[in-house]
């Protein structure tokens, strides 16, 4: 008669991995959705947004999208660190195209800090720095002109469920650097205008964000 | 001791099974892929969709979506063809963002989103030498979709309608590429 096989040692190991493993992958998805703990310092996200940007003259509207990821630092003070490519034109003539990166503090209004409230207002300050192209539809297109920005506004933010924030804010950047300038004189011929020094006429960006928060630092 | 080692699995699946919900629900992930229009004032443009979901809580998923433009009503996948034609204009676009489920754990869903994306645009255009030239743009979009599904057990079948704006814009070209993406396909869930 045939004596039942013992499993042996490393046969035993590999069977008990398997087991480890599926038990882990059917417990993964949520564990990596329950994110139940309230909002404070050391939390991390990566989002996506959409940007409306109005220049202060020349009429010009562009819109944009980029990414951004966001380490809160306290339960009142969260960082957002940014990328985005705006496309604008003020007329079919004239195109112009920003890449921006940059940074933000968002300080939250409410002593509870963010998602203490449905919606949370916020302040918000940072830096930006921009690579900026203009072009003249038919004649020329500048090169990339850099220039930096200091940016300051408002916020709200509403957590849809414990790991999801979706953001609405509207800043100000106002050029501390090279200031980019494109317009087209009676002609129709189209100039490049790069300014130095402090320029007031930054523009207005108005962001639609979400971010998932999916790992505590 | 082997074969209860071996059965363990298939239990906690079975186990799985019984509990599973209907519909939309919190770790649901969907999957969808078909074939779409888009509406535009210029052109009808023809799309290959695809689609993927994990839903975060009974409500709330965060989508992803390909958009691959094989051509328009004006010029039908004149890409396979041997010369090009000219004036002729391809978006192809990836969305990502999240999405409200209205109805939960019941076999229908209504969905609405909003989702920001890059596209890759293209304008074949007609150079001084008389051939077919080609210019590639990176623009930013937006977009808000909204839909319904109805679920079967591992299948849904769904209908979407999604309005997308972008923009070609170079010194040659500054054309708007906004349309609105018709689609309606079968989709598959993991529970």
């Amino acid at each position: 008669m045939r004596q039942p096989q013992k499993l042996t040692h490393p046969r035993r190991l590999g069977i008990g991995l398997v087991l480890m493993l599926t038990i882990a992958c059917l417990s993964l998805p949520q564990r990596a959705l329950a994110q139940e703990k309230p909002f404070k310092g050391g939390q991390f996200a990566l989002g996506l947004r959409n940007s409306l940007n109005v220049f202060g003259h020349g009429g010009i509207v562009g819109l944009g999208a980029g990414g951004h990821f966001k380490l809160s630092a306290t339960r009142r003070v969260n960082t957002e660190w940014f990328s985005d490519i705006i496309q604008s034109q003020g007329n079919d003539a004239i195109i112009r195209r920003d890449y921006h990166i940059g940074w933000a503090v968002q300080f939250a209004l409410p002593k509870g800090g963010f998602a203490s409230h449905r919606f949370v207002p916020y302040l918000m300050a940072g830096q930006c720095f921009d690579l900026t192209k203009v072009g003249f539809r038919g004649q020329y297109e500048s090169p990339l002109v850099f220039s930096a920005a200091a940016q300051a506004g408002v916020g709200v933010s509403h957590f849809i469920t414990p790991s999801l924030e979706l953001n609405l804010q509207s800043h100000y950047m106002m050029h501390l650097g090279k200031h980019v300038d494109a317009e087209l004189d009676g002609n129709g011929i189209g100039h490049v205008r790069v300014e130095n020094g402090v320029e007031l006429a930054g523009h207005w960006l108005t962001t639609f964000s979400f971010s998932v928060y999916f790992l505590r630092i | 001791m082997k074969k209860l080692l071996l059965i363990l699995p298939l239990l906690m699946g079975m186990s799985l099974w019984a509990q599973k919900k209907e519909g939309i629900h919190r770790g649901l992930i969907r999957v969808q892929g078909t074939v779409g229009l888009g509406i535009s004032k210029m052109e009808l443009r023809y799309y290959v969709i695809g689609e993927l979901e994990a839903c975060l809580s009974d409500h709330i998923g965060i989508n992803g979506t390909t958009y691959t433009n094989l051509g328009s009503d004006r010029s039908v996948f004149d890409v396979y063809a041997i010369k090009p034609k000219n004036d002729d204009y391809y978006v192809h676009s990836v969305l990502t963002g999240p999405i409200y489920h209205f109805l939960t754990d019941q076999p229908l869903d209504v969905y609405l989103g909003i989702q920001p994306g890059i596209s890759l645009t293209q304008l074949n255009y007609l150079n001084a030498a008389g051939n077919v030239g080609t210019e590639f743009g990176v623009a930013p979009s937006a977009s808000a979709l909204t839909g319904v599904a109805y679920y079967g057990s591992f299948f849904h079948l769904f209908a979407q309608a999604r309005y997308v704006a972008t923009r070609h814009a170079t010194v040659r070209d500054n054309t708007p590429l906004r349309d609105l993406r018709i689609a309606i396909g079968l989709g598959f869930n993991i529970n």
